[in-house]
């Protein structure tokens, strides 16, 4: 008795001593903060960019890790290690980022659906299969369309697109890269949903509670995103771990809910911050407040923490709130936190930045035959930029190389075009895909043109809208700028990590609707029937009476043959004898 | 198919068309005749109906209720209204909205104007609101063109211009819209809208240089142009005639009907002036309402901006203020609830519009003839078959002397048939044609040119070519005596068979080919040069000859155009309303306008009575005067 009491208690003491200790090393393991940046624009818009990013010390290869799940959410997790994905990215976006007004967003995404991934090195299945996987798989968690997306819409860009992470590799190989865009993708509430159930607090505490969706798609632009990457907390990469970013920019028009740029988050979302996300090692809003004179003053209520300047201009200044050191017990209980802006001169509209670099691109033609698409860019800087351009266009639009021109309004136009990867599109397998290397001039607009024939679909191809035009996605300019552009960029958790990479912007260009020929599914099939009809019937008796070979046949020979032969000749024709 | 393989049963049908062939054709003719003035009757046609089910009209609430500050910004526009467009006022409201505003520069060379280089330059304003549902990949235009005050014929445009202004500030605080909104103002009425649209579609220019534009929306879904003269409207109406016979898909129509009914503006169909033509589904202002609309989609030329969208697969309706004799109250209001309630349809579009027809008549603002209805009057008046039969009947008829009805098949197996014939009076039919299509331009540069009065010179041109078009059949005739003396005179009637042949199949083609492009101008032709195509045969006979000159030279075609104009005018303004000189000034008018619209914006109305009316008349004419059989 005794014995088995000693066994129990020991087994007690056991359990008692490992518990805490499993939950430490766990707890040690990763980490999760959350950053809202709300930065008022020049032209009276809003943009709120919320951040939630979690840190896992974890190798992503690593499948035996990806078992036990914390903080890091369970289901992507599970299909990030089924696909042996290495690097991740993918938004879902309602409307276009306007460089133009807005200047650039902290993460650009095109409209539509964007997927990305990078792939092992050393992967346990095929690159593609692993991709449609990937796709299915995405397609189900976010409630999104992705499993249209197969081999008729996946390039694997060579030059736009670098990992954002620690890659495994030195040289980095393309061939390991899946990207493909849906730009007919529609976003709403249920795509926020799985998205915000993936977030360590949902959209219950912290500044996730300000999640209304009714106010969330009530905007100029809305874009949710998915960024995982592997991750080292040294450069020398001892210690890797892996990072998933999850972000939600929006662009609001205060206008439109108050009649003047004041705002706050009651008018904004509806809502109001209740209390602090408890898993969140930090939780922080950062206001852009360096603008705050040439925009005209305002103030912020309750003021800042704190101010944090940034690291290459003094001006730029960001107001820090950290929501840890809020005392939501008892200052806020009742209503909750609630950030207000007030502005002393009221200027409604304002007129958009003209940022460096910006496009404007447009489909060309009338009619079912041809078309072309054309790139605008417009250097405004000093400087020349070098930029990469990658155009993915859709097998239907079968784009001509010999039509592919560059035109610049200063006359050094040789020099505009560096290097140029062309890979044509194949008939219902392959999209076409266009790479340049362009150096712009300084205060420049260069136009870029190709045309394209519209191909005819067969009729089970075309969508069940088929009237309403397919789209070409959008071109994505990547290009690193100089560092004394007017490019703000927070102190965000996430970009002390990038080791001295270099800050790429990307542009996404607009997306074009371009109708293919369309049959009239209605009228013109009755016609066609009743046209076949008759045609047949006429070719019927018309190739009889001309293919005929008319034979003189001895009939006395044929009453001679008894019945039974006849009978065999009937049954056998070619039997004659 | 018995038809094809059996030959008795294939002769008996020979024959019974040969034996009654004047009284068939003619009895098609009256079919047709008969066919089209009962169309307007309400079992002849069908009621309206919406085909886009994404349109739900009139399924939103309209809340606009600005029309103050129209009428403010009317007020304000006309204080300043000058020649030119006020872009910089334009402009200085659209970036109070926030808009994306843009200029746009053009130039033209005013082509028949009797200033040599005569250079016209004009500006489009234009701001587009981003749709914030959607990332720009569609549009919607709002179209005003500017007029000056008293500068034009038509009346201004500035109410319209007001409203724009309001409706646009009233949509950009709305946040459901999907579609870019372009708020396009053009000036010198179509030529700034071609030369807007050419540079949005990035195609050549037609003879308009213009600059560049420095933003767009998405692809232009569909537009609306607003000709609003003034606040104290009636009603609205509604225009639909584009470029070329083109008209916008009813459900468009329909749609902007059932929103203004809702809205409390009455909507109307242009109806003719003449007469208090109500709106009502009785027959004589159906019918009068249905002829106004076929003389006016004849012409080819646009009614309004909206015409040229067509051209360019965009579906555009204008809506013009009429203006109220009686009332004084403004109806503002209720012309900007219902074009916001129609951007509110249009903006509900998922795709282009395709459901329901293209190809219509309308006898009123709830009543459609379709196509499938009225394609059949154009076949029976046009007599594709009959003229075939026709001459094969001519064939039997000029050969009396042996008549076995067993040997004439078809007029080709008859005889070893020269072609040669057919082929050298096509070729000069068309020449000449070609020459008249070419001639105006050429004679009025040279005319301004040489400081001579182009229009006196464009006159005497035509007649010249005239004059010498009817003579060289006689010319020729001396010229080929001896050469066709070489012809036995079988062999001669033989060929003068083919001839006639051919002109009747030409043209029964022609009258086919058009009617499905613009059937309008293929039964106004119609109806005349049928009945007269029906009496050019090969006759002996020098009476029946004279007969027959006077019922060609009836349908001359500069005549035919004439006695066109004249009855359109008939149609719109009554009959005591003509007078042979305003019959010549409205055909110069439409001389002038015809040639100017095909040079800048296409028309093909020029052409197609240079191309091919020209040549078929002047064939039937050669028929009628070379033959002579000796």
């Amino acid at each position: 008795m005794i014995s088995k009491y000693y066994y129990l208690s020991l087994l007690y003491v056991i359990f008692i001593s490992l518990v805490p200790s499993t939950l430490a090393s766990v707890k040690a393991n990763d980490h999760y903060h959350e950053e809202l940046v709300l930065q008022p624009l020049a032209t009276g818009h809003l943009y709120a960019h919320f951040q939630f990013t979690t840190y896992w010390n974890v190798d992503i290869s690593d499948k035996d890790a990806f078992k036990h799940f914390n903080l890091f959410p369970k289901p992507l997790g599970q299909i990030l290690s089924r696909y042996d994905v290495e690097e991740l990215h993918f938004a879902l976006t309602q409307g276009l980022w306007r460089p133009d007004w807005w200047g650039y967003p902290l993460i650009s995404s095109p409209p539509g659906a964007e997927l990305s991934a990078w792939f092992s090195t050393n992967p346990s299945q095929s690159i593609d299969s692993a991709w449609s996987g990937l796709t299915n798989a995405l397609s189900g968690l976010f409630c999104a369309s992705l499993n249209f997306i197969d081999s008729t819409s996946t390039v694997s860009p060579a030059w736009s697109f670098r990992p954002e992470g620690a890659s495994s590799e030195k040289n980095i190989n393309s061939s390991r890269l899946r990207y493909a865009t849906l730009t007919s993708e529609t976003i709403c509430t249920e795509n926020l949903t799985p998205w915000k159930k993936l977030l360590p607090c949902d959209a219950k505490a912290g500044l996730s509670a300000l999640f209304n969706s009714l106010a969330l798609y009530n905007v100029f632009y809305h874009s949710m995103g998915v960024h995982v990457r592997p991750v080292c907390k040294t450069k020398d990469c001892k210690d890797p771990g892996v990072e998933l970013k999850q972000t939600l920019s929006l662009v609001f028009d205060p206008i439109l809910h108050s009649g003047s740029r004041d705002w706050n988050f009651a008018s904004l979302f509806s809502k109001v911050i209740p209390s602090v996300c408890p898993m969140a090692t930090s939780s922080q809003i950062f206001v852009d407040v360096s603008n705050n004179i040439t925009y005209g003053e305002f103030t912020l209520n309750p003021p800042p923490h704190s101010l944090t300047p940034m690291k290459y201009t003094k001006s730029e200044v960001y107001a820090v709130y950290d929501l840890n050191l809020i005392d939501f017990d008892q200052t806020y209980a009742s209503h909750g936190f609630n950030l207000a802006m007030e502005w002393k001169r009221t200027k409604k509209y304002g007129r958009g930045l003209k940022p460096p670099l910006y496009t404007h691109r447009y489909a060309t033609g009338v009619g079912d035959e041809n078309g072309g698409i054309r790139t605008r860019i417009y250097n405004h800087d000093n400087k020349d930029i070098t930029i990469l351009y990658m155009e993915v266009v859709p097998w239907y639009f079968r784009l001509y190389l010999h039509t592919f021109k560059i035109l610049c309004n200063k006359n050094s136009t040789k020099n505009i075009l560096l290097n140029r990867r062309y890979i044509p599109g194949k008939d219902r397998s392959r999209p076409y895909l266009l790479e340049l290397v362009l150096r712009l001039p300084s205060k420049s607009s260069t136009t870029i043109t190709m045309d394209f024939q519209r191909a005819f679909l067969k009729w089970t191809e075309h969508p069940p809208n088929a009237h309403h035009g397919f789209y070409i996605s959008s071109a994505v300019i990547s290009a690193i700028l100089p560092n004394d552009i007017n490019t703000t960029t927070p102190p965000l958790i996430s970009t002390k990590r990038n080791h001295d990479k270099e800050a790429i912007t990307r542009i996404y260009t607009e997306a074009l609707l371009v109708t293919l020929p369309t049959p009239d599914f209605s009228m013109p099939f009755i016609v066609i029937c009743l046209t076949s009809t008759v045609v047949a019937i006429a070719f019927g008796s018309i190739h009889n009476l001309t293919t005929r070979q008319y034979q003189l046949k001895n009939v006395e020979e044929a009453k001679k043959q008894n019945i039974l032969s006849r009978l065999i000749s009937l049954v056998l024709p070619f039997k004659k004898k | 198919m018995g038809l094809l393989t059996d030959s008795a049963s294939r002769k008996k049908l020979h024959n019974l068309l040969f034996a009654n062939w004047p009284i068939l054709s003619f009895l098609l003719y009256v079919i047709g005749m008969v066919w089209l003035l009962a169309l307007p009757l309400n079992d002849y046609n069908d009621g309206c109906y919406i085909s886009e089910n994404a349109l739900m009209p009139g399924m939103t609430h309209t809340h606009y209720n600005q029309f103050r500050d129209a009428n403010e910004f009317t007020q304000s526009i006309r204080k300043i209204s000058s020649r030119n467009i006020p872009a910089k006022w334009l402009l200085k409201h659209f970036k109070k909205l926030g808009f994306d505003t843009y200029t746009q520069n053009f130039t033209f060379r005013q082509p028949f104007s009797h200033i040599k280089d005569e250079i016209i330059t004009g500006t489009n304003v234009y701001g587009i609101l981003r749709a914030p549902r959607k990332a720009g990949t569609e549009a919607i235009v709002l179209n005003v063109p500017y007029r000056p005050i008293n500068e034009t014929i038509q009346e201004s445009t500035h109410a319209g211009l007001g409203l724009m202004i309001s409706l646009a500030s009233y949509f950009q605080t709305k946040t459901y819209w999907s579609k870019d909104i372009i708020f396009l103002v053009t000036d010198k009425e179509y030529y700034g809208l071609q030369a807007w649209l050419e540079s949005y579609y990035g195609i050549p220019t037609s003879g308009i240089e213009r600059e560049e534009l420095g933003g767009r929306g998405g692809s232009i879904q569909s537009a609306i142009t607003l000709e609003i003269p003034s606040e104290f409207v009636e009603s609205l109406n509604i225009k639909l005639e584009g470029v070329n016979g083109q008209l916008p898909n009813l459900d468009v129509f329909n749609m902007a009907v059932r929103i203004c009914e809702r809205e409390g503006i009455t909507p109307t169909l242009p109806r003719p002036a003449s007469g208090s033509y109500e709106r009502s589904n009785a027959y004589i202002p159906s019918l009068m309402t249905a002829l106004n609309m076929i003389s006016k989609h004849a012409t080819g030329i646009p009614s309004g901006n909206h015409g040229l969208f067509l051209k360019f697969h965009i579906e555009a309706i204008t809506l013009q203020g009429v203006l109220s004799d009686r009332s004084y109250s403004s109806k503002m209001r209720n012309i900007g609830r219902a074009v916001e309630g129609i951007f509110r349809s249009l903006n509900n579009l998922l795709e282009r519009f395709h459901a329901s027809y293209f190809f219509y008549v309308l006898p009123s603002e709830h009543r459609y003839i379709s196509i499938a209805i009225f394609l059949w009057n154009a076949a029976a008046d046009i007599q594709y078959l009959k003229k075939i039969w026709n001459d094969i009947k001519d064939d039997e008829q000029t050969d009396d002397h042996k008549p076995t009805k067993a040997n004439i098949e078809v007029a080709f197996y008859r005889y070893q048939q020269d072609f040669k014939f057919l082929l050298a009076l096509i070729t000069l039919v068309y020449f000449s044609g070609i020459i008249l299509y070419i001639i105006p331009h050429a004679v009025w540069e040279q005319a301004i040119q040489y400081k001579v009065d182009p229009v006196t010179s464009l006159y005497v041109a035509y007649f010249n070519i005239f004059l010498i078009s009817l003579y060289v059949p006689f010319a020729l005739r001396s010229q080929f005596k001896k050469y066709l003396a070489s012809y036995s005179k079988l062999e001669y009637t033989s060929n003068w068979v083919t001839v006639l042949c051919g002109s009747h199949t030409l043209l029964a083609i022609s009258f086919i080919a058009l009617s499905n492009i613009n059937f309008s101008l293929a039964v106004s032709f119609a109806v005349f040069m049928s009945p007269i195509a029906l009496f050019i045969q090969l006759k002996k006979d020098g009476l029946y000859r004279h007969f027959q000159r006077i019922l060609l030279l009836v349908v001359f075609p500069p005549f035919l155009v004439i006695i066109l104009i004249i009855l359109r005018q008939i149609i719109n303004l009554g009959l005591e309303s003509i007078s042979s000189f305003s019959a010549l000034t409205a055909f110069h008018h439409a001389l002038i306008t015809s040639l100017t619209e095909q040079q800048l914006i296409g028309a093909s109305c020029y052409p197609i009575v240079c191309l091919v009316f020209w040549p078929i008349w002047l064939m039937f004419w050669a028929i009628v005067n070379f033959n002579q059989v000796t």
